[in-house]
C-alpha cells in the first residue's frame, strides 16, 4: 500500500489500487480535489486539482 | 490495444480501464501532459484512440491531429463537430427534421426585443455555445435581465461569448432523461430528476431508470440513423405529450448511470472500440 501527503491538509492518503498520473483522487480529511503529479517507484507526489476549465466537460 | 488519452483521469476512465481488463483487452494510457503532437516526428504505432479527453478543446487538437494520419479515433471528429458547438447541434437537429428546442443566434444586443419576438416572449434560456454541466446557463425571465446578461457576456474574455445563442425555455417536469447511445444501439435511459431548472447531475440531478415508450425508443432509432457512428449522450425533454431533444454530448460521464442502474456503459464502450479494431 502506498501513501502520500495532501498538498492542502498534510493528512496522509493511502492509495490500495494503482495510480496513474493526472488521476483524480478526493482527500477524506479535508475533502478537496487532488491529482496525481508525480509517480516515481514508490513516491507519490499530489496536488491541488486544477479549477474548472470553460470547456470541461461532455 | 487501444490507447486511451485522457488529461484528467476520472472515475469513468477508470471504470474503461477495468472493463478493458474483464475483457482481455490490453489498454494504453496517455497522459496529454507527455503529449507532443509533431507530425514529423511522432511515432504513429497506435490502432485505435480513445479520446476521454475532459478538455473539448484539447480533445478536439487529438482527434485532428491522428486522423490525419489515418488512424481511427473514437468519437471521430464528425461527432466532435455535431455534439461540441451547441449551434450546430442544433442545426443538425432542424436540418434532420428532429424535434427541438426553438433556437436562433444573434450577436447585437439592439435585436433584443426581435429576438423575444421569434421566440414568442420570456422565458427564454441562453447558453454559451461550448461548455457542459450546466455551466453559465442563463434563465431569462425579462427584458433587465436579458439586457444585464448580455452585458456581462460582453466583457467575458473568449470571442465565442459573444455568440448569443439563445432558446425557447420549456417547461418539463423536474427532470430530464439521459440516452446513451454506443454506435447504433440504445443503451440505456434514465431520468435525471432536480427541482433547479437545470437536470444536470453535476448539479445534484438524481438518476433513475427510465422505461422507454414506443414514442421515445422511435426518436432514439430515428436519430441513430442520421447521426455519424459513436458515443452519445443524449440529453432529452419531455414536452406537450412528446419528446424534444436538448443537446448532444460526445465525450459522456457515465459513473453515476452506471451505479445507479448496474449497465456497464464502460463494457459497451469498450466493445465498441473492439468491433472498430476488427473492421480495420
Amino acid at each position: 500500500m502506498n501513501q502520500a501527503e495532501c498538498p492542502i491538509c498534510g493528512s496522509q492518503i493511502s492509495f490500495q489500487s494503482l495510480l496513474e498520473e493526472n488521476e483524480l483522487l478526493n482527500c477524506e480529511s479535508c475533502n478537496n480535489k487532488l491529482v496525481v503529479k508525480n509517480i516515481i517507484g514508490n513516491n507519490i507526489t499530489l496536488e491541488e486539482a486544477p479549477h474548472i476549465e470553460e470547456d470541461w466537460g461532455q | 490495444m487501444i490507447s486511451l488519452i485522457y488529461n484528467i483521469l476520472r472515475e469513468d476512465e477508470k471504470l474503461l480501464i477495468q472493463s478493458a481488463k474483464n475483457l482481455n483487452l490490453e489498454i494504453n494510457l496517455i497522459s496529454t501532459d507527455k503529449l507532443i503532437l509533431d507530425p514529423n516526428n511522432f511515432k504513429f504505432n497506435y490502432k485505435l484512440i480513445l479520446n476521454r479527453c475532459l478538455s473539448n478543446f484539447i480533445g478536439d487538437q487529438i482527434v485532428y491531429f491522428f486522423e490525419t494520419f489515418g488512424i481511427k479515433v473514437i468519437n471521430n471528429s464528425q461527432v466532435n463537430h455535431i455534439c461540441s458547438n451547441k449551434f450546430l447541434t442544433s442545426l443538425f437537429l432542424i436540418k434532420n427534421k428532429l424535434p427541438t428546442i426553438p433556437f436562433l443566434v444573434f450577436f447585437n444586443e439592439e435585436l433584443i426585443d426581435e429576438v423575444t419576438k421569434i421566440l414568442n416572449d420570456y422565458p427564454l434560456v441562453l447558453k454559451p455555445i461550448y461548455g457542459s454541466w450546466g455551466r453559465l446557463l442563463a434563465k431569462i425571465n425579462d427584458r433587465d435581465a436579458f439586457e444585464g446578461i448580455l452585458e456581462h457576456k460582453r466583457y467575458l474574455s473568449a470571442p465565442y461569448h459573444n455568440i448569443f445563442y439563445t432558446t425557447k425555455y420549456i417547461t418539463k417536469p423536474n427532470r430530464d432523461i439521459r440516452v446513451t447511445i454506443v454506435g447504433n444501439r440504445i443503451i440505456c435511459a434514465v431520468y435525471r430528476e432536480n427541482f433547479h431548472w437545470i437536470s444536470n447531475t453535476a448539479r445534484g440531478g438524481k438518476i433513475r431508470l427510465c422505461n422507454m415508450d414506443k414514442d421515445l425508443e422511435n426518436l432514439c432509432e430515428n436519430l441513430i440513423q442520421k447521426l455519424p457512428l459513436g458515443i452519445y449522450g443524449v440529453d432529452i425533454f419531455e414536452f406537450n405529450n412528446g419528446y424534444l431533444i436538448n443537446e448532444l454530448n460526445h465525450t459522456i460521464e457515465f459513473k453515476n448511470i452506471q451505479k445507479t442502474t448496474g449497465i456497464s456503459i464502460s463494457d459497451e464502450i469498450i466493445k465498441f472500440c473492439l468491433q472498430n479494431l476488427n473492421n480495420d
